[in-house]
C-alpha cells in the first residue's frame, strides 16, 4: 500500500475523492498501518523478543492482510449501507463524513454537509440542537448510545424521525462520533395511527350506553367500559388487577349464591369460551329493593392477533320491557274491546278481504262466530252487498286515504227481512304511503232507522197539523226574529200587510205601526213569565174589518229562554156574534127594564081601577038610595073604561114592538078621518077645532096601522091637554109627503108642557097632569112607533101657549134595502 | 080626646077620594074630612096652616102613584116642614100598589105609621081610629 498516498492525505480533514475509495476502507487501512508501526517500534526497543516479534510480525502481516481485506469490506459496507451513517466531530457534531444513505435521508450532498461549519448547519439539521449536545456530552462518559429517537430536518424542512446509534471511535488520531440513523418516520406514523384508532375505539365504547366488557380466553377482563364499571363492577372490572385468570363460575357460585343470573351469566361465558355454542343471547332481571331491572346480554367471541377474545354487551331493557308489558296489557284490553264491542269491527287487507272480524260483526251479519263469517264471506264488499258503483267508490276512497264516515247498506239475510247497516271505514297507510289495511266498524241501525222514520212521521203529522190549523203561528227567537211560521200565518200577514214572511226578518216589520209599542209591552210582560192574549182590530188590504186574538207565549228548552210563539186566531165571526149578543143583551136589558116598569105599573094602574070598583061596591052595599046607587054605577063604569083604555094602550104598545112592519101606500086623508071619528066620544072633543092640511102628491110607503097609532095618540093628547081657558082651542095637523120621506106636524094651543118635563114625557108611564086621566103610555108608544118606522120625533112646547110635535118618517117602499142599510149602520157603529 | 078632628085625604083619583070619604063618614072616623088631588096642593095646605094647629089634619091618608109628585115626593117635602106640623100629623099610606119596593120604602120612612091597601074596609078604619085615640090619650097623659 503506497504510504505517500496516505501521507498526502490531510491528517484531520478527510477528503473524499471521486475515485470510488470508500471511507471505512480507508480508516481500516489507516488503523492497520498505525498498528503495524507501533509493533515495529516495540520490536526495536525489545530485541529479546525479536524472534517472538518476528513470529508476531509474520502473524501481523497475515493479520494486516486480513485487516486490509476487512477494511475494504467495511469501506464498502459504510458506503453502501442502507442505514444512514455519518462521522461527527465529537466536540461540536460537525459532520466529517457520511454515506449515500445519509445523503438521501437528509437531501443534502456529502460535499455540502462536510464543507458546512458545525454550528450553522449540522445543529440546524438536528431538530433539537440541545439533544445533539446532550448526546455528545453523554458519549464522553458512556462511549456508546443506542436507539435514541432523533428527529432530523431534511432539505425541505420536513421532519424525519430516525433511530440513532452513536459510538466513539478513534480515527486519524482523533476521537470521533460514529452515528447511524435508521429512518422510522413511516413506522412512527403507523404507530400513531394505531394509538389513535385504539383511543377512538375505547372512547366509542365508553360513550356507549351499553355495558361492554372484553375478556381474554381465561376470562380475565381486558377492558370494561365506563357503564360497565358503573353498573357491573361487582362482577368484575378491568381495574381489578388481581382477577387474573379467575374461574368466573366458581367465583359467582361462591360470592353470589343467591344471584341466579350471575350463574347463568358465568355459564354462558364459559360455553362461549369453550366454543360449545356460538353467540349467547339471553335476558335476565335483577331485583333491587322494589325495582326490577331487565337486561339483555350478548356474549360473542372474536380473535385478536390469534388470541381468543370474549366480548360481553349488556343493555338495560327495563324501559323497553315495561313498554312491551304495557303494550301487551293494552293489547289485551283492546282485544277485550274488540271482542265485546256492540259494533262490528273488522280489519281488511287493501283489497277488502277480511283479516279479522269480531263477534259483533258476525252477529250483525247473521253468523254464529267470527270464524263462520270468515268461512262464508271473504270480503267486505260482498258482506255489505255493495253494487259495482259502491264497490269502486269504496276502494277509491281507501286508495286515496280518505275515511268513510258512514255508508248505509241494506242486507237481507232471510227472505223478507232487511237489515240496515252503517259502515264506517278508514284506510291505514304506511309511512311510505302504501295502503296497509282497511279498518272500520259496522253498526246495525235497523232499529234506529225505524225510530227515525217514526220520528219523521210524527214530525210530518205535527207539521200537517201545524200547517192546516186555523190558528196562525209564528215562532220567534229572543231578538224577535222569525224562525218559523205556518201557512195560515203567511196568509194572514199577506192579507193585512201585503208582505210575505221571510225567514230571519224581525216580526216588527209585519206589525202595523200603531201596534208596535203595544206589542213590545206584551213582549216585556211575557219575558216576566206570563203569557198574554190580546184582541186587536185590523183592516185588511181589501177593506174588511177583522178581529184577531193574539196570544204571545215564551217557550224554553233545556238551556233556558229561547224565544216566543206568536199565535193568532181570526175571531171576526166570534166578535160579530159577540157584538150581536151584546146588542141583544142591551135590548133584553131594555126590555127587562120595561117589564119591571110594566109590572110596577100593573100593580098600580091596572089594579087602581079595580080597587076603586071594589071600594064603590063596598059603599054601594049599604046604600039604599037609587040615585046614589046610580052614581056609584056610573063611577064603576068610568073605572072600567079607564081599565079598558089602559089595556088598549098596552095592546098598541105590544103590537108595535112585536109585529113586523108592513110597507104599503099610505092614505093620510083616510087615516086622519078615521082618527077623528075614533076621538069623537072623547070629552071636550066637540069644542076643539081640528084643522087638517095634507100635501100627499108624492106617494108614500110605510106602515099605515102604526101611523094611525101615532096620530091617534097625539090627537088624543092634544084634546086631553087642551086649555079650557081658551075660547078657541084648535089642533093643526099638517102632513107633507116628499120622495123618500114625509113630515107630520101636529101643533095645538093647549096647556103646553113645562120645559123640565119635556124630556120625560116620552118615558113609559110618565104622567104630567093629575087631573087628566091616562096611564102615561101614550107618548111612549108614539116614540117607540116612530123609531120602528125609522123616523124621528121632535117636541116644541111652552106652558100656556101650546105644543108642537114634528115627526119625520122615511119612505119604506124598499123595506129590505132599508133593513140591510140599518143593520150595517148598527154594526159599524158598535164595532167602533 | 074622644074623636079625630081632621083627616086629610091625598089622591089624584076623584073616585077613590069619594069612596074613602063615604067610608069615613059612614064610620064617623073624623069630625072633618079634607081632600086634595095632588101632593103639591096638600103640602100647600099644611104650610098655610103651620101656625094654626086647629086647622092641621090629625091624620093624612096618602096615595103613592100620583102625577108630577108622588107620595114619596110628598114625604120628602113633609120632612122639611116645621116640627109642630110633623108632630101633629099621623101619616098612612093608602095605595092599590102591591109592589114590594113601595111597601119597603113606606116602612122605612119614619113618618109613615102604616101601609094600607086599597080597597079600604070599614073595620080597618075602626081599628085605626082606636089606635089613634089610644096613642093621643097616652100622649095627653104624658103631658
Amino acid at each position: 500500500m503506497p504510504t505517500s498516498y496516505l501521507n498526502k492525505m490531510h491528517p484531520i480533514q478527510i477528503t473524499y475523492g471521486t475515485n470510488g475509495i470508500s471511507l471505512p476502507l480507508f480508516v481500516s487501512l489507516l488503523l492497520i498501518v498505525i498498528t503495524l508501526l507501533y509493533i515495529l517500534h516495540v520490536i526495536r526497543k525489545k530485541n529479546k523478543v525479536i524472534e517472538l516479534l518476528q513470529e508476531e510480525a509474520n502473524t501481523n502481516e497475515n493479520e494486516l492482510n486480513n485487516l486490509q481485506s476487512t477494511a475494504t469490506r467495511y469501506q464498502n459496507s459504510f458506503i453502501n449501507s442502507p442505514a444512514a451513517m455519518a462521522v461527527l466531530q465529537l466536540t461540536d457534531g460537525k459532520i466529517l463524513d457520511c454515506n449515500t444513505s445519509f445523503e438521501i435521508l437528509t437531501g443534502f450532498s456529502k460535499s455540502t454537509l462536510v464543507s458546512s461549519p458545525a454550528s450553522a448547519f449540522n445543529k440546524g439539521m438536528f431538530h433539537s440542537a440541545d439533544q445533539l449536545n446532550e448526546i455528545l456530552l453523554q458519549l464522553k462518559d458512556k462511549h456508546k448510545l443506542y436507539n435514541i429517537e432523533v428527529t432530523l430536518n431534511n432539505i425541505n424542512g420536513d421532519k424525519c424521525i430516525t433511530l440513532g446509534s452513536f459510538e466513539v471511535i478513534y480515527i486519524d488520531n482523533k476521537f470521533t462520533c460514529f452515528a447511524t440513523f435508521i429512518d422510522i418516520t413511516a413506522w412512527k406514523k403507523t404507530e400513531q395511527a394505531l394509538i389513535d384508532s385504539e383511543n377512538f375505539a375505547y372512547a366509542a365504547l365508553d360513550s356507549l350506553s351499553s355495558q361492554i366488557a372484553i375478556l381474554d380466553e381465561s376470562s380475565y377482563p381486558i377492558y370494561t367500559n365506563t357503564f360497565w364499571n358503573e353498573n357491573f363492577a361487582e362482577l368484575f372490572s378491568s381495574k381489578m388487577k388481581s382477577e387474573t385468570g379467575i374461574d368466573l363460575l366458581t367465583k359467582f357460585k361462591n360470592n353470589y349464591s343467591n344471584a341466579e343470573y350471575f350463574i347463568q351469566f358465568a355459564e354462558a361465558i364459559n360455553s362461549v369460551i369453550s366454543g360449545t355454542s356460538g353467540d349467547s343471547l339471553f335476558e335476565f332481571s335483577v331485583a333491587n329493593n322494589d325495582t326490577t331491572h331487565w337486561y339483555a346480554c350478548r356474549i360473542s367471541r372474536f380473535t385478536q392477533s390469534e388470541y381468543l377474545r370474549i366480548i360481553i354487551s349488556i343493555d338495560n331493557i327495563t324501559v323497553l320491557r315495561k313498554a312491551e308489558l304495557e303494550k301487551i296489557q293494552s293489547e289485551i284490553r283492546y282485544q277485550a274491546i274488540f271482542e265485546n264491542a256492540l259494533e262490528g269491527i273488522f280489519q281488511c287487507d287493501p283489497q277488502g278481504n277480511f283479516l279479522t272480524v269480531n263477534q259483533a260483526l258476525a252477529t250483525i251479519s247473521g253468523y254464529a262466530s267470527p270464524a263462520e263469517l270468515l268461512m262464508q264471506q271473504k270480503d267486505l264488499s260482498t258482506l255489505m252487498g255493495f253494487n259495482s258503483y259502491q264497490d269502486s267508490a269504496f276502494h277509491s276512497f281507501m286508495q286515496t286515504n280518505r275515511s268513510i264516515k258512514g255508508i248505509e247498506c241494506n242486507i237481507s239475510q232471510k227472505p223478507g227481512e232487511t237489515k240496515q247497516l252503517m259502515l264506517k271505514a278508514h284506510p291505514v297507510f304506511s309511512n311510505s304511503g302504501e295502503l296497509l289495511r282497511i279498518e272500520g266498524t259496522v253498526e246495525d241501525i235497523t232499529e234506529r232507522k225505524k225510530a227515525e222514520l217514526a220520528l219523521e212521521n210524527s214530525e210530518y203529522m205535527l207539521r200537517t197539523i201545524f200547517e192546516n190549523t186555523k190558528q196562525a203561528f209564528i215562532l220567534l227567537d229572543k231578538e224577535l226574529n222569525i224562525l218559523n211560521w205556518n201557512h195560515k200565518a203567511q196568509e194572514e200577514i199577506v192579507s193585512v200587510t201585503g208582505l210575505h214572511i221571510r225567514e230571519n226578518t224581525s216580526i216588527t216589520e209585519y206589525i202595523p205601526r200603531r201596534y208596535i209599542s203595544d206589542f213590545k209591552d206584551m213582549i216585556a210582560e211575557v219575558f216576566e213569565g206570563k203569557h198574554l192574549t190580546k184582541q186587536i182590530k185590523v183592516r185588511s188590504l181589501n177593506g174588511d174589518l177583522r178581529w184577531f186574538e193574539i196570544t204571545l207565549v215564551s217557550y224554553q228548552n233545556d238551556i233556558g229562554m229561547e224565544g216566543f210563539i206568536l199565535s193568532s186566531t181570526d175571531i171576526t165571526m166570534a166578535k160579530a156574534s159577540e157584538e150581536r149578543i151584546n146588542n141583544q143583551v142591551g135590548m133584553l136589558q131594555k126590555t127587562n127594564h120595561e117589564l119591571d116598569k110594566f109590572v110596577y105599573s100593573v100593580s098600580h094602574d091596572l089594579r087602581a081601577p079595580l080597587t076603586s070598583i071594589l071600594g064603590l061596591i063596598n059603599i054601594a052595599m049599604y046604600e039604599t038610595s037609587k040615585p046614589v046607587l046610580e052614581k056609584h054605577l056610573n063611577m064603576i063604569s068610568s073605572c072600567v073604561n079607564r081599565l079598558d083604555g089602559f089595556i088598549q094602550d098596552i095592546l098598541n104598545y105590544s103590537r108595535n114592538s112585536r109585529q113586523e112592519i108592513n110597507s104599503e101606500p099610505v092614505n093620510f086623508r083616510q087615516l086622519l078621518a078615521e082618527t077623528r071619528s075614533d076621538l069623537k066620544h072623547m070629552n071636550g072633543e066637540n069644542r076643539i077645532r081640528i084643522k087638517g092640511e095634507i100635501n100627499d102628491f108624492t106617494p108614500f110607503h110605510s106602515d099605515a096601522l102604526r101611523i094611525s097609532i101615532i096620530l091617534n095618540n097625539l090627537l088624543a093628547n092634544a084634546i086631553k091637554y087642551s086649555d079650557p081657558e081658551k075660547a078657541d082651542s084648535y089642533i093643526e095637523v099638517t102632513i107633507n109627503t116628499e120622495p123618500s120621506r114625509c113630515t107630520i106636524n101636529i101643533s095645538d094651543n093647549g096647556i103646553g108642557i113645562d120645559a123640565e118635563h119635556q124630556n120625560k114625557v116620552f118615558e113609559m108611564f110618565y104622567r104630567v097632569s093629575h087631573s087628566i086621566p091616562g096611564a102615561g103610555l101614550g107618548l111612549y108608544i108614539v116614540k117607540e112607533t116612530v123609531a120602528k118606522l125609522h123616523g124621528t120625533i121632535k117636541l116644541q112646547s111652552k106652558v100656556g101657549r101650546g105644543s108642537a110635535f114634528v115627526i119625520t118618517l122615511p119612505d119604506l117602499s124598499d123595506l129590505n134595502t132599508k133593513k140591510r142599510i140599518s143593520n150595517e149602520f148598527n154594526q159599524e157603529s158598535t164595532s167602533r | 080626646m074622644n074623636s079625630i078632628k081632621k083627616a086629610l085625604l091625598v089622591d089624584d083619583t076623584e073616585i077613590d077620594l069619594y069612596i074613602t070619604r063615604c067610608l069615613m063618614e059612614a064610620g064617623g072616623f073624623a069630625d072633618e074630612i079634607l081632600t086634595r088631588t095632588s101632593a103639591m096642593e096638600a103640602l100647600a095646605y099644611l104650610r098655610i096652616n103651620a101656625d094654626n094647629p086647629e086647622q092641621l089634619p090629625d091624620v093624612i091618608f096618602l096615595d103613592i102613584r100620583m102625577p108630577v109628585m108622588d107620595g114619596f115626593g110628598f114625604l120628602e117635602q113633609f120632612e122639611l116642614l116645621s116640627e109642630s106640623i110633623r108632630n101633629h100629623c099621623t101619616i098612612y099610606m093608602l095605595s092599590s100598589s102591591l109592589d114590594y119596593e113601595d111597601l119597603a120604602r113606606a116602612h122605612c120612612n119614619p113618618f109613615v105609621s102604616a101601609f094600607l091597601n086599597k080597597p079600604l074596609y070599614p073595620e080597618t078604619l075602626l081599628n085605626l081610629k082606636c089606635q089613634l085615640l089610644q096613642r093621643s090619650s097616652l100622649n095627653n097623659n104624658k103631658q
